[in-house]
């Protein structure tokens, strides 16, 4: 029994006992992972018109991007000029009313003024330049 | 530590005493709690404020025939401050309260052209002119009747005539001021 414990034991040192990595291990291994993950660089090379990252070029998806930012451009630009129609209309009535109401005003103190005087409803002071 | 509580102190002192200053420097002619409170006792009411830069912008969309009479006027105006209340009931408003709102035109540069008061100044009437270096560089308008409280403060040079287009051209009947100032139907 003793004996059988004693040869357990021997195994598992043999096993457990540090080893060396075989020669060019670690070389191959960063290799392999080298190739399984490509940088980020290289990922977006195709946004620069750069084949070398990848090793690939999509001028389509190039030419896509180009023309989604100048139609968002143009979007942007046609939006922001119908705003500002639309605050400058407002603008403009606030303008026409302003007017509307000044003269409106004028026009009721001139008929005061001009109105014929009647004993019972004489103002107390009118003064006229 | 103690001394940066200090330096936070006076500097939020100036920052609260500079406040009023700048406040003053886009001034609004009218008190602006009694506007609040005439809106509130108000059943309708119209307050249209245009300072110059809102009018130069108006007058970039006012490109029409109709608009023509309007932009011109505006095109050498400062500012445009209306306000029209309409009310429900007589008695709306105090004889207190219209000189508060007369009171920003009481300087040595205007000049009263019309001034009619009346028992409970409930149909007065005033016309002043802004007068600098003899040319006419602003004008306030005041109208109150029983159920209704009009004021009108026009900023920069106008003109007569300018009076005479404005209620010529809103389809209201045109004014025509005469050589004594006198207010005439056309």
């Amino acid at each position: 029994m003793v004996e059988e414990f004693d040869e357990l034991e021997r195994e598992l040192r043999e096993q457990l006992q540090p080893r060396s990595a075989p020669p060019g291990f670690a070389a191959r291994v960063v290799a392999r992972a080298a190739e399984q993950q490509p940088d980020a660089a290289s990922r977006f090379a195709w946004l620069r018109g750069n084949s070398s990252g990848s090793g690939t070029r999509h001028p389509v998806w190039q030419w896509a991007t180009v023309a989604a930012a100048a139609v968002a451009m143009l979007l942007g630009g046609v939006e922001h000029q119908h705003q500002q129609r639309i605050e400058g209309e407002h603008a403009r009535a606030q303008v026409m009313l302003a007017l509307r109401i000044t003269a409106a005003t004028l026009k009721d103190v001139n008929e005061k003024i001009n109105q014929p005087v009647q004993a019972s409803q004489a103002p107390n002071t009118v003064e006229s330049r | 530590m103690r001394r940066i509580w200090i330096y936070l102190l006076i500097g939020f002192s100036c920052l609260t005493a500079a406040l009023p200053a700048v406040a003053q420097s886009g001034e609004m002619p009218f008190p602006a709690s009694l506007q609040k409170e005439l809106a509130a006792r108000a059943s309708s009411y119209s307050e249209v404020t245009l300072d110059r830069k809102m009018l130069g912008f108006a007058s970039q969309f006012m490109n029409s025939q109709k608009d023509a009479e309007g932009k011109r006027i505006v095109a050498k105006l400062k500012g445009v401050y209306v306000r029209s209340y309409n009310f429900a009931k007589p008695g709306q408003y105090t004889l207190a309260e219209l000189a508060s709102i007369r009171q920003h035109f009481q300087g040595p540069d205007w000049t009263p052209i019309v001034k009619q008061r009346t028992q409970n100044a409930t149909d007065d009437s005033d016309i002043y002119m802004k007068m600098v270096n003899g040319q006419v560089e602003g004008m306030f308008i005041l109208n109150s009747q029983p159920k209704e409280l009009d004021f009108v403060y026009i900023d920069g040079p106008i003109r007569p005539q300018d009076l005479a287009d404005i209620s010529g051209n809103f389809g209201i009947p045109q004014v025509k001021t005469g050589q004594n100032g006198k207010v005439t139907h056309k």
